[in-house]
């Protein structure tokens, strides 16, 4: 279980720790206020503990800076400085907290020069199953896509190539529980159908036949990749998922069964981390949870210039909360051109 | 000028009149009398130049009234349907007030309808397009020379408090508890 990333001049952040709930953190804030970084740099943390890659390589080719230079992952500023980020976790098996940082200054060039310190051994030691599901779809793009990737000649982040892998690679562990059943009914249902692999391509399959997933909405592929990942058992307890802007081309009615499965899945045990923008999206989470659920709004926004976080566990308290603000911007906007100046 | 109605304190510094139109006490000045054959609005104020109609509804329970994030059909439905009935309650109110104070005539100045709910800003946005409709504001109608509403706003305490400062809004008790 991840208990807390703190960040020092790292990219946007200038200091900031965030505690994290074990169950579902939301993260909501304006653009730019480093929200995806967050889940950026976390995914990247858990995925060594599988991959076994070096954490300066991971978080350079997850992060994607110009030229590959690391050191432009540092908070930019004229002098020379150190930036660093650190994530801490729980290792029930050990029953010890473990803390792994990333140090660079912004003239570090190459991943190898970057310093990684912390309980580094152990870290890699104990693994860690964790997801990044990126804004953009790259089901309906696997075929060819992962050997492309690894030719190094495309400008994709990582997490593009990473999600497909994790879709290929995940085994069935033995026959799915009644738990995982009822999820995949739940996504079965909204989905109309199953989900199929031939050669690298995906197909929803129903009663009507085979349907490939470039013919999907991508709302539906969505829906898919979450089936997936919980048919194969790569969201199980103790893993980590990390998404992105789930709402991204999904309608409002198929968020309802999103936020249901997610739900769900932190009841079984995957910590979730995520972010939006949409009103919806909060309010499924405000209207569907649980007294026993565990679920914490982390709200990121600017103050004099640098990112702060205020985070809560209750919806009503979300302050700032930029979404709400938004709409509350629009009746402003709309009282002003119906009242005139009265009142003022 | 302070008014008390609803457990809420207005305080209009610029108004030259302004009071409790649904008076049930037959002793005030401003008693309705007409409670069992027309609605009315919560408070009337005269300003220099125009008239408001103000309503207010402190909801115990303001999802009751939020269709966009009902989690089923049904719950939808349901939804739907309560936003829909304050909708008209609101509507009904405003137009009923209007004859009442036509009958006193008492329409020479244009006339804004103030809405003050406590439901978040997604679900006011959603019923200030729809009630503004349903009045309608403005000239709506396509052979109309006069209007019944100059203009509609739904607002809950904070954008009321952000917008209307010369105006202040101070809750009198607690909010209605959840039951």
């Amino acid at each position: 279980m991840l208990e807390k990333i703190k960040f020092e001049k790292f990219t946007a952040f200038e200091s900031l720790e965030i505690p994290l709930s074990s169950g579902i953190n939301i993260f909501i804030g304006a653009n730019g206020t480093g929200k995806t970084h967050i889940l950026k740099a976390v995914y990247a943390t858990c995925d060594i503990t599988k991959s076994q890659k070096s954490l300066a390589e991971k978080t350079n080719r997850v992060f994607l800076p110009f030229g590959e230079q690391i050191g432009r992952l540092v908070k930019r500023a004229r002098a020379s400085r150190t930036g660093y980020f650190e994530l801490t976790r729980r290792v029930e098996d050990i029953d010890k907290s473990l803390t792994i940082r990333l140090s660079l200054t912004n003239h570090t060039k190459e991943p190898e020069k970057a310093t990684i310190s912390g309980t580094h051994k152990q870290w890699l030691q104990h693994p860690l199953e964790s997801v990044y599901i990126p804004v953009k779809d790259m089901m309906a793009n696997a075929p060819g896509f992962r050997s492309l990737y690894n030719l190094r000649n495309i400008h994709f982040e990582e997490v593009y190539a990473d999600i497909i892998d994790r879709v290929f690679l995940g085994s069935l562990r033995g026959p799915t529980d009644s738990r995982r059943k009822k999820l995949l009914d739940i996504l079965q249902r909204s989905m109309d159908g199953k989900i199929i692999s031939k050669n690298e391509e995906f197909f929803l399959k129903n009663k009507q036949g085979e349907l490939e997933f470039t013919l999907l909405a991508e709302g539906i592929r969505k829906l898919g990749l979450l089936w997936l990942l919980i048919q194969n058992g790569i969201l199980l307890n103790g893993s980590i998922l990390c998404w992105d802007e789930p709402e991204a081309n999904l309608n409002p009615k198929l968020m309802r069964t999103v936020v249901e499965i997610l739900l769900e899945l932190q009841r079984l045990g995957v910590q979730i981390l995520l972010t939006t923008h949409d009103y919806v999206v909060l309010k499924e989470f405000d209207l569907q949870a649980k007294n026993t659920d565990k679920l914490v709004f982390h709200s990121l926004y600017r103050n004099t210039g640098e990112i702060e976080i205020a985070s809560t566990d209750n919806y009503l308290n979300i302050a700032p909360n930029v979404i709400d603000d938004t709409f509350g911007d629009i009746v402003d906007r709309e009282i002003k051109k119906s009242m005139a100046n009265l009142g003022k | 000028m302070k008014i008390e109605a609803d457990g809420f304190s207005f305080d209009f510094t610029d108004a030259l009149d302004a009071f409790v139109f649904d008076e049930k006490d037959k002793k005030k000045p401003h008693y309705h009398g007409l409670s069992q054959a027309m609605k009315a609005v919560d408070i009337i104020v005269e300003l220099d130049n125009d008239y408001l109609f103000i309503e207010i509804k402190d909801f115990h329970a303001p999802d009751d009234y939020n269709f966009q994030t009902a989690v089923d059909d049904e719950q939808k439905k349901e939804r739907r349907s309560r936003f829909n009935h304050l909708r008209e309650v609101l509507k009904y109110k405003y137009r009923d007030t209007w004859f009442y104070r036509w009958a006193e005539n008492k329409t020479d100045k244009p006339i804004r309808y103030l809405c003050l709910l406590t439901l978040d800003n997604a679900q006011i946005s959603v019923l200030n397009k729809e009630l503004r409709k349903q009045l309608p504001v403005g000239k709506a109608g396509k052979h109309w020379n006069r209007e019944i509403a100059r203009s509609c706003v739904v607002v809950n305490i904070e954008r009321w408090n952000r917008n209307f400062p010369n105006w202040q809004l101070v809750r009198l008790i607690n909010p209605p508890e959840i039951t």
